[in-house]
């Protein structure tokens, strides 16, 4: 289990956001809600929450293929749960205001109300992700299911 | 849309010719190609004309938003005109541009073949579509001029972000 460290000073770096990629599409989210990151085999699916970014943002080629899998644990307000991602690359420190929304064309059409703002650096465009929006709508998904 | 004088020769009465002056509507437009056909934007309604631009895909959206472009720091997704249409995706090479358009609100880059001209036309040249047009395109088209020798149909890009988001 890899321990997320705590911000050095929050004035400074008001978001970190842990970033990985899925079928060469960077995602990031909030560290500040990711509790740690854990080995798939180490977290209980019985226990807790436990849903595949891919099966609540479908991509175009809907078989994806993991080198690394990892559970990012996070903590939502009405309950904790798992998210089954490839390994995070980076994090990064950066100032809030820096993320942009999508386009109203995205917000829009989107299946899912997840993915809320693009951060770009150096030529490296992220899609930032609402944790919350992600973990309800992956509910609703398996309710349905 | 803006008024140009413009010099018209007419004929009196008596049939003796005489050049009066008329204010005649102008309105620009942005001609493009889509497959083997012309058709066209209003000018007032595209923000800008770029070259092909790597598109970050965005999975979730439907095919015809291949994803977002980063243009000068601003994030602007991408609409597939083809796709959109119905019409075979675009072959992309370096004659590929993508327009930045906007219209109530909705700002958008469009993909296309190729950006042709930039005309400015009197009103007068807009014509009626024909009945036959594509099924595919009908409800988005306004009129059609000529520009070459080739029929252009002039789509109002509101219509289609309207029919979107609808």
């Amino acid at each position: 289990m890899t321990k997320i460290p705590a911000l050095a000073n929050e004035k400074e770096a008001i978001n970190q956001l842990l970033v990985f990629q899925i079928q060469e599409v960077s995602f990031g989210v909030d560290a500040r809600q990711v509790s740690s990151i854990d080995e798939p085999q180490n977290v209980n699916q019985d226990e807790i929450q436990v849903l595949k970014l891919h099966e609540v943002i479908p991509f175009k080629d809907r078989s994806i293929n993991y080198k690394s899998p990892k559970m990012l644990m996070v903590n939502t307000p009405v309950d904790h749960g798992a998210i089954f991602v490839e390994a995070p690359d980076d994090i990064i420190f950066l100032n809030a205001s820096q993320i942009k929304p999508v386009p109203t064309l995205v917000s829009q059409l989107n299946v899912s109300t997840a993915i809320w703002g693009v951060f770009v650096r150096d030529g490296r465009t992220i899609l930032v992700l609402d944790i919350d929006s992600l973990m309800a709508e992956g509910q609703k998904s398996k309710g349905k299911g | 849309m803006e008024n140009e004088v413009m010099p018209v020769v007419v004929k009196d009465n008596e049939g003796e010719s005489e050049i009066v002056e008329i204010d005649e509507e102008r309105q620009k437009l942005v001609i493009f190609t889509l497959l083997d056909g012309y058709y066209s934007f209003f000018g007032d309604d595209v923000k800008e004309i770029l070259p092909y631009t790597p598109i970050t895909y965005v999975p979730g959206m439907p095919k015809y938003i291949p994803g977002i472009i980063n243009v000068r720091g601003d994030i602007e997704a991408v609409l597939d005109i083809h796709t959109y249409m119905g019409f075979p995706g675009v072959n992309l090479n370096s004659n590929n541009r993508i327009i930045i358009a906007e219209k109530n609100e909705v700002r958008s880059g469009i993909l296309m073949d190729s950006v042709q001209d930039v005309v400015d036309i009197p009103i007068s040249a807009i014509h009626p579509t024909l009945s036959t047009l594509d099924v595919k395109i009908r409800d988005f088209v306004v009129g059609q001029t000529t520009y070459k020798d080739h029929m252009v149909i002039i789509l109002d890009i509101g219509k289609i972000f309207e029919k979107m988001i609808s």
